[in-house]
């Protein structure tokens, strides 16, 4: 075995101790089909698992995945573009009524919406509501990257020679 | 008979200084100058028919605001917010004010003798009640 082989089996073997625990949790039995050996079996499991982690982009060893995080409270819900845009127009429309489109189109303008920027208030119950969906996303999320994971994992084994089940 | 010129006295008294006060404080609030509002009770309703009492501030409204009748807006000069006046009419002892911007409408109607107000936002999909109390500063 050259000094190149020795780092890669070291590589591959640092990579699958660490992963370990995830793999298991993640239900994956491997046979050697092939009669490979278990060092070479080692080896293959730790590049399939560079392998399956760039296809799918999930890493089972620093699970993490996005989901858009719940409104802040008291995020307005129209914004401040919305109001004073919609201030100038509502502005001129006022002022148009009242003759002077000009004046009421600086009036919405200048100033924004007292009105116009009123947002829904956060009910009682209604933030841990937020919440409780987050965290369900989070974990639909999750589950959604381990399973793309497991099948990029097993196809780079099966290719490698090894009978996958899951 | 002493009694009688007193009573007398007083009543021309009434005449002369409290009745016309009283009929200048019936059109205090008519917005001839402009008045300083706070909405003291804020209701939000929703589109699926809950309503439910919320304060001013945790639906963005400021906790004053001046209505200006002569300038056709009603602004809160502290938040920098301003929203015009479309209509105004004096129907039954009230001001009525009318607007709307940003997809939404409102109407605020203050007493003329009490300076009493209501005020209702309406959107799409939420509304807002308010009542409160204008002064003319």
């Amino acid at each position: 075995m050259t000094e190149k082989q020795k780092c890669l089996v070291a590589f591959a073997l640092t990579a699958f101790i660490l992963c370990f625990p995830l793999m298991a949790a993640a239900q994956v039995f491997i046979y050697p089909s092939r009669g490979q050996s278990p060092q070479q079996e080692q080896f293959d499991k730790g590049q399939c698992y560079g392998w399956a982690v760039q296809q799918s982009g999930f890493d089972p060893a620093n699970p993490q995945v996005y989901t858009p995080p719940p409104p802040p409270a008291g995020a307005p819900q129209g914004g401040l573009f919305r109001g004073a845009a919609g201030g100038a127009a509502m502005g001129a429309v006022g002022g148009a009524i009242g003759g002077d489109a000009g004046k009421g189109a600086a009036i919405g303008a200048a100033v924004g919406g007292l009105f116009g920027l009123m947002r829904r208030a956060r009910w009682a119950g209604e933030q841990q509501q937020q919440q409780e969906s987050y965290q369900a996303a989070q974990q639909s999320a999750m589950a959604q990257g381990h399973a793309a994971y497991n099948r990029a994992f097993s196809t780079c084994m099966t290719g490698r020679g090894y009978t996958v089940s899951m | 008979m002493k009694r009688f010129l007193v009573l007398g006295a007083l009543a021309v008294a009434e005449t002369l200084c409290v009745a016309p006060l009283g009929a200048a404080a019936a059109g205090k609030y008519d917005g001839s100058t402009p008045l300083l509002c706070v909405p003291t009770v804020v209701a939000e309703c929703r589109v699926e028919g809950e309503c439910r009492r919320v304060t001013a501030e945790s639906v963005n409204l400021p906790q004053f605001f001046k209505v200006d009748v002569k300038g056709q807006k009603v602004n809160s000069e502290e938040a920098g917010r301003a929203s015009p006046v479309t209509t105004v009419d004096h129907v039954g002892g009230n001001l009525v004010l009318l607007g709307m911007e940003a997809g939404r409408g409102w109407t605020m109607t203050i007493s003329e003798e009490t300076g009493r107000m209501s005020a209702a936002v309406s959107s799409g999909s939420e509304g807002w009640v308010l009542f409160g109390a204008c002064t003319a500063p």
